[in-house]
């Protein structure tokens, strides 16, 4: 089953980063796989290992070794990040002098900045909250992008894939970091991590490095969880999408007709079982990057007012 | 209105089914190679088919796909923190700073319009309350002013009719004062007049035939009327 339309091969090969974009045959543009493969000016002959840590092949293979390859996801990336430049530098222009907006697309983005501000900054982080506008709101465009950039056919999600996650979730953990090291002292953000509790002083020389061991943990995690939760969500749903439109394929390659009773009822089924989760995909695409914003707040918040 | 209202949501799921087929196109496609490879190298295929996947990936240079969502591509990693840095500073220096200075300036804009608004309104409330104030004054002035006219009039009505009793009366007087002094004088007239006549006629008569005892008579009568006159005066 290895060239089936089921096969982990295919079904992960429309999801992960490749570095070929991947449309129908039939198109004039790709190979005859149709794949369209990307220019490669950099691609070092002898790609570096980072991770070589002996016995550890999971975590090895893990880590994929520095190509300088240019794949799919970094296309997207620029493309998202070019659109989210074009769109709001332009709203820019017409919100700065503070007139009143006009128009369904100018109010449709106003929805969401102000949304944004009022209902995730401004209670999470409170009177501060307005000075990390600017990367709560370049979070959610971003992510939101990346996220549909996965709804049109042929692309891909860039947030189906832990590179980006992670690199996002980085980017929260950082200004956490930044942000409480600047509203409670260098020294005093790291203590400030151990709750406050009265303890005889034995006691609290025995537990508080625990406890500060614990917290950091947390902290650590929790931003993980930040990743993975983006990273599952984008990956999981897409991959729902592959299979179920997959059926046709490894159905066709079983009858080997097209007009066969089975091929055409599932791929009526497929089809309409894909449309209502393509609903459903759109629907925490928003979600997901409304999530990843409101916990980078909620995380910047407990930074900067700790109690 | 029921149309209007659904056509989004239907045009959605209708670009959404479009968007599922676009992907069928790609796996009827994926379908029919396998069709075609199954039909006509139906033996030779089954014996490739375990390294059809890695010749195939071979053929271009490329590692067959890790199955593994939790790999990361650092190259994808840093490509995505370069795009996220650049985009936070652009972003933030042509779309967010602008944004909140025109969210923030908008804001000022309509306090400060309301605020204007309360001002105007509350100043709008004393002057109504000021000129109701004067109204009511104007009022009172008024009905004072009618009060007094009507006042007036009444006080210019009974002297004039005052005036015209007492006129009327001391016409009425004097008339009276008049007829009394004709009258006394009249009589006054008649009785001197009776008296000279009678003085005349007795004079005529004494000169006529007046003796020494008519004389004496004549006295004598006169001296016994005479209490009589005073009398009668």
């Amino acid at each position: 089953m290895a060239d089936s339309a089921l096969s982990s091969e295919h079904i992960f090969g429309h999801v992960k980063d490749a570095d070929y974009f991947h449309f129908p045959r039939a198109f004039p543009v790709g190979d005859d796989d149709g794949h369209l493969y990307l220019p490669q000016p950099l691609q070092l002959e002898e790609p570096i290992a980072l991770v070589k840590i002996p016995g550890m092949e999971a975590v090895n293979n893990m880590v994929e070794p520095v190509d300088l390859k240019l794949t799919k996801f970094m296309v997207l990336e620029v493309a998202v990040a070019i659109l989210a430049a074009v769109i709001f530098i332009r709203l820019a222009g017409q919100i700065a002098n503070g007139s009143r907006p006009r128009g369904r697309w100018w109010n449709l983005l106003e929805t969401f900045l102000l949304f944004i501000r009022n209902e995730v900054a401004r209670p999470a982080i409170g009177h501060d909250a307005d000075k990390f506008l600017p990367f709560l709101w370049t979070m959610f465009f971003f992510i939101l992008g990346c996220n549909l950039m996965g709804m049109v056919p042929w692309l891909g999600a860039p947030s189906g894939s832990l590179a980006v996650t992670g690199v996002l979730a980085l980017a929260t953990f950082l200004t956490v970091i930044g942000a409480g090291m600047a509203k409670m002292g260098p020294i005093g953000f790291w203590i400030g991590q151990v709750p406050h509790m009265e303890l005889p002083l034995a006691l609290s020389i025995l537990l508080k490095p625990m406890i500060f061991c614990i917290e950091i943990m947390g902290l650590l995690i929790k931003h993980f969880v930040l990743a993975v939760r983006l990273l599952a969500n984008m990956f999981a749903g897409h991959i729902v999408l592959v299979v179920l439109i997959a059926f046709i394929g490894a159905v066709g390659g079983a009858v080997h007709q097209y007009y066969h009773p089975l091929f055409v009822g599932v791929s009526l089924a497929s089809i309409f079982g894909a449309t209502a989760l393509s609903l459903l995909e759109l629907f925490v695409a928003f979600l997901q990057a409304y999530i990843f914003t409101f916990l980078s707040a909620l995380f910047i918040g407990m930074a900067v007012h700790p109690h | 209105m029921i149309m209007l209202k659904s056509q989004p949501i239907a045009l959605l799921f209708m670009g959404l089914f479009v968007f599922s087929l676009l992907a069928t196109c790609q796996a009827a496609d994926d379908a029919a190679t396998t069709v075609k490879a199954d039909g006509t190298h139906a033996h030779e295929h089954a014996a490739s088919h375990a390294g059809h996947a890695e010749d195939h990936a071979a053929a271009h240079g490329h590692a067959p796909v890790d199955p593994n969502p939790l790999t990361i591509n650092p190259d994808l990693s840093i490509v995505t923190a370069v795009i996220f840095v650049l985009l936070l500073l652009i972003l933030g220096k042509f779309a967010w700073q602008p944004i909140i200075a025109g969210l923030d300036a908008r804001e000022q804009s309509i306090a400060n319009n309301i605020e204007e608004a309360q001002r105007v309104n509350e100043n709008a409330k004393k002057i109504t309350q000021q000129y109701e104030a004067k109204l009511a004054a104007a009022a009172d002035e008024v009905r004072e002013m009618l009060e007094e006219a009507r006042r007036d009039a009444d006080s210019t009505k009974q002297r004039v009719i005052a005036e015209a009793q007492e006129a009327a009366k001391a016409e009425q007087d004097r008339a009276l004062r008049e007829i009394e002094l004709a009258k006394y004088e009249a009589l006054h007239e008649l009785s001197n007049k009776g008296v000279d006549l009678a003085i005349d006629l007795a004079g005529q008569v004494i000169h006529k035939e007046i003796q020494v005892g008519d004389h004496q008579n004549l006295i004598k009568d006169a001296l016994q009327n005479f209490p009589q006159t005073d009398s009668l005066n």
